[in-house]
């Protein structure tokens, strides 16, 4: 069994995100307790789990305790990667960035994000049983006629999510809708995310960078935007450019099953990541962990396979 | 094909498309209350039944639960 780890992005909190593990788990409790320190605010409280402002470090804490838990109960990572935002709680897991240095930065990239999609609001839609191509030449052709649509997440090679302005989006699904692609899902999203939209947010994001220290990943952490492992002299530049660049977590996968990975854990709420994975390699075996109850159920698998 | 051959076979695709152990899944299995499944999932299911029956589904309306689905591809194939 070779394994590989999955960090959520945001999406899929859920109403009472962690409060199970918070009262089981010594080494999840550690953890929280350190991130409520670092970000003074009470990481356990339903007020500040659902605050929308904090939304993206509770995500991150919560995926690095989550780890702080399995990483000693799992056999070594081959590698791994983390849909957007996942990349950071990767980053922390491959011991690239600390808790302290990243949960500010996450808060200051949520409000980057906020920033920019202030100014330029943004939509953003998943199209179903679609190519890359098709979607690649849709956008340019409406951005041609002057309104602003990009590929933003290349989840599988059937199913491409694009973002852009209002009337960008809207009128790519048209033309999606003349070409017979029927299914053009609109996502609940008010900036397009990974996509040239968010270019104010990058260069905040940019100059925040500058001072922070990253250590050399010490195992593969496959980029959403390169789809090679992050390296310690182009991370900042990788995660600037992340948010302006689509997301090939399509790529990210076939690498991890390159690196021989045959079990992909997703770490952090929610299972969006596993069933991608398992859509794009049906072959790998997948889990996700997000509770007491699903670490139990990969608890259990562990000892079967160990005896 | 009679129901218990749709049913049986949109029960598979229904279950390729979770995440977790196959749950018990009945006709009246709710998509989005008893699977929580998000409206893209329903989607990618609604993808998959297209390909296996070869029938077209415009949108997903009226389609909740595995009965409506397995009902839909009967009438399109009757």
């Amino acid at each position: 069994m070779t394994i590989g780890y999955l960090f959520s992005g945001q999406g899929q909190q859920f109403a009472g995100m962690g409060a199970d593990l918070y009262a089981q788990e010594a080494s999840y409790r550690d953890v929280i307790d350190q991130a409520s320190d670092i970000l003074h605010h009470d990481l356990t409280t339903p007020a500040v789990v659902e605050d929308p402002q904090l939304a993206q470090a509770n995500i991150v804490a919560f995926s690095v305790a989550l780890h702080r838990v399995l990483a000693p109960e799992l056999p070594a990572p081959a590698a791994m990667t983390g849909l957007s935002l996942g990349e950071y709680s990767a980053l922390v897991a491959a011991d690239s960035l600390d808790l302290a240095t990243i949960l500010p930065l996450v808060v200051d990239r949520t409000a980057y994000m906020n920033e920019a999609g202030a100014q330029r609001p943004g939509t953003m839609s998943a199209v179903l049983k679609t190519s890359a191509a098709q979607v690649e030449a849709i956008c340019h052709q409406v951005r041609e006629q002057g309104e602003l649509v990009y590929p933003a997440n290349y989840n599988t090679a059937r199913q491409i999510v694009i973002g852009g302005s209002a009337a960008g989006v809207a009128q790519a699904t048209e033309r999606f809708h003349a070409a017979g692609i029927k299914r053009v899902v609109p996502l609940n999203m008010t900036v397009a995310s990974h996509t040239p939209l968010m270019a104010a947010a990058s260069r905040s994001l940019a100059r925040r960078l500058q001072d922070v220290v990253f250590e050399e990943p010490s195992v593969a952490v496959y980029s959403n935007t390169t789809a090679r492992p992050f390296a310690q002299l182009s991370l900042r530049d990788t995660l600037v450019k992340q948010l302006v660049q689509p997301t090939r977590f399509d790529l990210c996968l076939t690498a991890l099953c390159d690196q021989g990975c045959d079990t992909l854990i997703e770490i952090g709420p929610g299972d969006a990541l596993s069933k991608l994975a398992h859509k794009n390699h049906p072959d790998l075996a997948t889990a996700h962990v997000d509770s007491v109850a699903t670490l139990n159920q990969v608890r259990h698998a562990l000892e079967e396979v160990h005896g | 094909m009679n129901q218990t051959e749709v049913f049986n076979q949109i029960k598979d695709i229904v279950i390729d498309q979770l995440d977790t152990d196959a749950p018990d899944i009945q006709l009246t299995t709710n998509f989005k209350s008893d699977l929580s499944l998000d409206s893209l999932d329903v989607f990618e299911i609604v993808d998959k039944i297209e390909d296996t029956f070869d029938v077209e589904i415009e949108s997903d309306e009226g389609l909740a639960t595995v009965g409506d689905l397995v009902n839909y591809v009967l009438e399109q194939k009757a």
